[in-house]
């Protein structure tokens, strides 16, 4: 026992100067470690100072929802709150919103379905009651007016629903402009050389050449197929759905070709490029650490500091920018995604009661709100993905 | 292209929309069929009325170029450049303070207006230059020739960017 005491007393004292010197060097790690972050902190406000967000804000400004996702906060302190760490865990409000948005779009649909539904079993009560003198010619001229009469309510509709997908296209055009000239500032600012020759010529692809294939030619070929279809039903002597069909895959194959191209292209070059750019500013890292190795991890990070100010800022900007984009592009989805559901409602009641034409009528407008409905979330996704390539790639630690 | 596609689409709706109200009009008789296919020839002509065109390459494709591409912020790659340059300048006279040679001067000159960090030359002056006891060299080649090795390694440059002042 007597020895078990010595014993424990003799490793107490010779452990001692060793956990003394663990502690003492474990606090000069921690000491260093917040004078870097310090730095760091110093760097990316000087860097902030810099850079030019104007287009960003005003983007802000013009988009509703997303201002609301953002907490009345500008760009500027939202990108500084994620830099420093906060985000703000907010996803209840972000489920209320969205379910009052839900719940509004119903309710102020809700007035146009009924009224529909009212006109066509009203016209197909009148078609089955009419006096049978003649009947053909009065039946198409019952049909022509209740048609006309739903065509006029629903057009309203529609025409809102296409300024709607315009301007929300548009926006997203206007946030990669505000976006895409930061990200590729912060690549050359990082020396991320094979990046930047890859991504300016993606992002100015993505913002120009294909934002116009969808509202130049996408666009109207939602026109062309929405009013054929209007003309399709009128009458039984003209079908022109074999022709609708076309239109409708012409736009699905030109959606398809232009997403998996560019998708494909940029993922596997950005990929490449992303990592040849972080592997050449590691093995510069990696040289120095190697040479001095003790001092050299404390003392040379001072040029790191600076490139790795870049690399945060210009992953913050791509989480910010992303944000927006959700936030701007959330309520014409699902206000598109209502007013498709309810035509495939309407259709549904009016089938069995009503004009077996405007049902077919009413269903295939709704196939084209699926067309309204792609395109945007088309054009956020290849957004979306060249904006988290570019956030992957070059990066310092 | 947007104006020859509405004309098409109107042209397709009009003639569809003026067959459906003549057949509304129409009395019953035998001559009804014969309108019908005339008008269903009608639609059909018009349907394929743009493709002389397309074939003819009349239509324009100018609206679908690349106009408009997005360069780097030029305040902001100069002010990095300037910090890149001050961290460089710092790190490497830190190094060679580790080393046991004190009152090194270190400025780096890069090339301006280019968009990456080029470094075009490394002055190092040892005119205040003070030994101390942890330096290996005493004599002023040695002290040259490790300093320059020392600046060569942090900075990641060749042997000739590096100059000695003074």
């Amino acid at each position: 026992m007597k020895k078990a005491i010595f014993f424990m007393l003799f490793f107490v004292v010779l452990l001692s100067p060793v956990v003394a010197n663990v502690c003492s060097s474990s606090q000069v790690v921690v000491y260093a470690e917040n004078s870097l972050e310090q730095e760091l902190e110093d760097a990316v406000s000087d860097g902030l100072d810099n850079l030019d967000i104007n287009k960003l804000e005003e983007a802000l400004n013009n988009s509703k929802g997303a201002s609301d996702l953002f907490g009345g906060q500008s760009f500027l302190d939202k990108l500084k709150s994620i830099i420093s760490g906060d985000f703000a865990n907010d996803s209840s409000s972000v489920w209320q919103a969205l379910l009052k948005l839900v719940f509004d779009n119903i309710l102020s649909f809700l007035p146009i379905i009924a009224t529909v539904i009212a006109v066509s079993i009203l016209g197909g009560m009148v078609q089955s009651l009419k006096p049978n003198l003649n009947g053909k010619s009065i039946g198409s001229v019952i049909h022509f007016v209740t048609y006309g009469v739903v065509v006029i309510l629903l057009f309203t509709i529609i025409t809102h629903m296409i300024s709607l997908t315009t301007s929300t296209i548009n926006s997203i055009k206007q946030q990669m402009d505000g976006v895409f000239p930061i990200l590729i500032t912060m690549l050359t600012a990082m020396n991320g050389s094979v990046s930047v020759s890859v991504y300016q010529p993606a992002m100015a692809l993505l913002a120009n050449f294909i934002i116009n294939i969808f509202s130049l030619f996408l666009m109207p070929l939602f026109l062309i197929s929405t009013i054929l279809s209007l003309v399709s039903n009128l009458s039984n002597n003209v079908k022109l759905d074999k022709f609708i069909s076309f239109i409708g895959s012409l736009f699905k194959w030109v959606i398809g070709i232009v997403f998996t191209i560019f998708i494909g292209f940029a993922s596997i070059q950005g990929i490449t490029a992303g990592t040849v750019d972080g592997l050449s500013i590691k093995t510069a890292k990696f040289a120095i650490k190697s040479y001095i190795p003790l001092v050299g991890s404390y003392i040379s990070d001072g040029l790191y500091i600076v490139l790795a100010s870049s690399s945060l800022i210009k992953n913050a900007v791509g989480a910010c920018g992303l944000i927006l984009l959700f936030g701007s592009v959330l309520s014409p989805i699902i206000e598109l995604v209502i007013f498709m559901l309810s035509l495939k409602l309407m259709a549904g009641i009016i089938e069995p009661l009503g004009d077996g034409k405007i049902a077919t009528f009413v269903s295939t407008l709704s196939k084209n709100m699926t067309m309204l409905i792609s395109m945007i979330v088309a054009v956020s996704f290849m957004y979306v993905t060249l904006t988290g390539l570019v956030m992957c790639s070059a990066n310092i630690i | 292209m947007f104006g020859v596609l509405s004309s098409w689409i109107l042209s397709i709706a009009g003639v569809v929309s003026l067959s459906v109200v003549v057949e509304l009009m129409l009395p019953e008789g035998s001559l009804n069929k014969y309108i019908r296919s005339v008008f269903s020839f009608l639609v059909v002509l018009v349907i394929i009325s743009p493709l002389p065109k397309l074939v003819n390459k009349q239509v324009s494709f100018q609206d679908f170029s690349i106009s408009q591409t997005y360069d780097a912020q030029q305040d902001y790659i100069n002010q990095n450049n300037i910090s890149l340059a001050v961290a460089l300048q710092n790190d490497i006279s830190s190094v060679i303070e580790s080393k046991g040679y004190q009152k090194v001067v270190v400025s780096v000159s890069y090339q301006k207006n280019s968009p990456e960090f080029k470094i075009k030359a490394i002055y190092v002056e040892l005119k205040n230059l003070v030994i101390t006891s942890q330096a290996e060299h005493k004599n002023i080649v040695d002290i040259k020739s490790e300093i320059l090795e020392l600046v060569t390694k942090t900075a990641n440059v060749k042997k000739e960017v590096v100059n000695f002042v003074g």
